[in-house]
């Protein structure tokens, strides 16, 4: 029996969830710095925050008034528009970086057979090294999005923003959109590793899938189905108007959207999980 | 002979002259270039717009094609002006985009990577000859696809039409070939620059993805919030657009100014000096 197996089953022959749970852990406290303290971090702060100081900066100055908005209301129409931007690109290309740099980023710091010579379940790695990321992805991003949320609303005082939130409708939209932008990080977050896993340049796949998440409005209704922007757009509390040449296409009811956005990143992760089983490094190809 | 024996002498074999040292570059790189398929049938996938036109062109000027359509004025939609090769050229700038995002990042960063620069630098070949060099590989082929099919099809126009429309539209070839070189300029520096302060040749083409849809996402965020244009200036494919339509003599259909676009531009391509200044050097501090 190897060594993997031997501190993994437990006496009576199941896995012992203990362990399991104590190495993702270890995986946790390690990557989490990676993620959130690394120079490459910078650049998911930039992508989360930039548009929170163009925000912050539109709320302090007296612009507001000439968009003639009169109030709260009329801004989440506003916020609806920046915050498809924001999944869109932002969210897009943040997962793209963290998630992708998982394995990639491993294997070009020729640092992965460290953890593959770790007496832990390839599996379980990879569960870790995702938990990780999403972790350091959606706390950021949820805080991005809340900031922005709350300056976009804020020009008009906090005492109507305190009425827009807790007397009517705000609240319910602000967990929306943090709630969509995190299952953007889950959808996304399990597509890149795995891409990250199966390709040597994982550029080309990035740029497919943005170019086909880009096409999203103009497409039919059933290849719509197919991306993962369609299920996120569904949930969004206030529609934005997707252009002239966009093909209209129902949204899909929220009972529906959200476990499939989470079922789909099951099958991709245990797909994942079962690639970094059979992956054999070989980094003299990999610079 | 023996080892003892083995003395230095000079090298006595023929000198590559200064002035085409640079070409030395190139010549290696297209072979890693060119064994990709996938880059091969990429390249090829360029030339189906020119095609394309090319056919309309054909079509424009053929009278028994003309004569099918009696009662429609179909030259009002095959119209060959200024404005059909500016939609050429507006469409070959994301063909050059996308070929300069996986050839570019691959140029430097392996040299950088594996320490490789001092191997260059301590011959008698200068920084600039270096970035001249990586620089060639992606002009010449951007070049293909962008200013050389395009003065084969205003070529093809006037040799249909007469060689008087050619005299007529001198500032269309002047134009196209500045403007060409405008944007392979911009994209060889950009994913020079870039490929050589972050090393990782995928994570370099997701930054110049980063550089290019940031920037349409965050100019488009401060239009919107701000009501202005000024946005526009940080969209590279904007600047790009108002300098090529005031180069061919078209509307844009943008507010911004050919100065202000011309000094963003100049500032970008300064940036990227800079950067490739701070990084090309044939010693390294590692701290």
């Amino acid at each position: 029996m190897s060594a993997t197996h031997m501190t993994e089953a437990s006496p009576a022959g199941g896995v012992d969830w203990g362990l399991v749970g104590r190495q993702i852990v270890g995986i946790l406290r390690m990557e989490l710095r990676n993620q959130l303290f690394s120079r490459r971090a910078f650049a998911l702060y930039f992508l989360a925050f930039a548009p929170v100081g163009i925000m912050a900066l539109w709320a302090a100055s007296p612009v507001p008034d000439k968009l003639a908005l009169s109030g709260p209301i009329d801004a989440s129409r506003v916020y609806a528009f920046v915050f498809q931007g924001y999944l869109s690109t932002s969210i897009f290309l943040s997962c793209l970086i963290l998630f992708m740099s998982l394995f990639r980023g491993e294997i070009l710091e020729k640092s992965l057979h460290y953890y593959f010579l770790s007496p832990i379940r390839r599996e379980v790695l990879v569960a870790g090294k995702y938990v990780a990321a999403l972790i350091a992805v959606t706390g950021v991003f949820a805080v991005g999005t809340t900031t922005l949320y709350l300056l976009t609303m804020s020009p008009w005082g906090l005492g109507e923003l305190g009425r827009y939130l807790f007397s009517g409708p705000g609240l319910g939209h602000l967990i929306t959109y943090v709630s969509i932008a995190v299952l953007a990080c889950i959808g996304y977050g399990a597509i890149f590793q795995l891409a990250g896993q199966l390709f040597k340049n994982p550029v080309s796949v990035a740029v497919l899938l943005w170019a086909w998440e880009f096409i999203n409005p103009f497409l039919p209704s059933l290849l719509k189905k197919l991306s993962v922007i369609f299920y996120l757009n569904s949930l969004l509390p206030v529609p934005v108007a997707a252009g002239a040449f966009a093909i209209q296409a129902d949204p899909i009811p929220a009972w529906v959207s959200v476990p499939g956005v989470l079922l789909l990143t099951a099958a991709v992760l245990a797909l994942a999980g079962w690639r970094a089983r059979n992956m054999e490094i070989s980094y003299g190809s990999d610079d | 002979m023996a080892v003892y024996e083995r003395t230095y002498s000079r090298y006595q074999g023929p000198l590559t002259s200064t002035s085409t040292r640079f070409l030395i570059l190139p010549k290696y790189a297209f072979r890693e270039v060119f064994a990709s398929k996938w880059m091969l049938a990429f390249l090829v996938l360029c030339f189906v717009f020119p095609l394309w036109c090319c056919a309309v062109i054909y079509l424009s000027n053929n009278a028994d094609f003309l004569a099918l359509f009696p009662n429609l004025d179909i030259t009002q939609f095959l119209k060959i002006d200024a404005d059909f090769f500016f939609t050429f050229l507006q469409v070959q700038a994301w063909y050059a985009f996308f070929l300069s995002l996986f050839i570019g990042p691959g140029l430097v960063s392996r040299d950088l990577s594996n320490n490789g620069l001092p191997l260059y630098l301590s011959r008698p070949f200068s920084r600039v000859e270096y970035v001249v060099g990586k620089t060639t590989v992606l002009a010449i082929v951007l070049s293909a696809i962008t200013w050389v099919v395009g003065l084969l099809l205003v070529t093809m126009q006037a040799s249909f039409v007469g060689w008087g429309w050619l005299a007529d539209n001198l500032r269309l070839v002047f134009g196209m070939f500045v403007g060409s070189w405008i944007w392979i300029l911009t994209l060889s520096l950009m994913s020079l620059a870039i490929s050589a302060w972050v090393r990782w040749r995928p994570v370099a083409a997701f930054a110049m993805f980063l550089v290019l849809l940031g920037g349409l996402f965050f100019g488009s965020t401060i239009n919107l919030l701000f009501r202005t244009e000024v946005g526009d200036l940080l969209n590279l494919i904007k600047v790009i657009f108002v300098l090529w339509a005031s180069l061919l003599g078209v509307d844009s259909g943008l507010e911004t100014s050919v100065f202000s676009a011309s000094v963003v531009l100049l500032l970008y391509w300064g940036g990227f000096l800079y950067m490739l200044n701070r990084k090309i050097r044939a010693y390294e501090v590692v701290s």
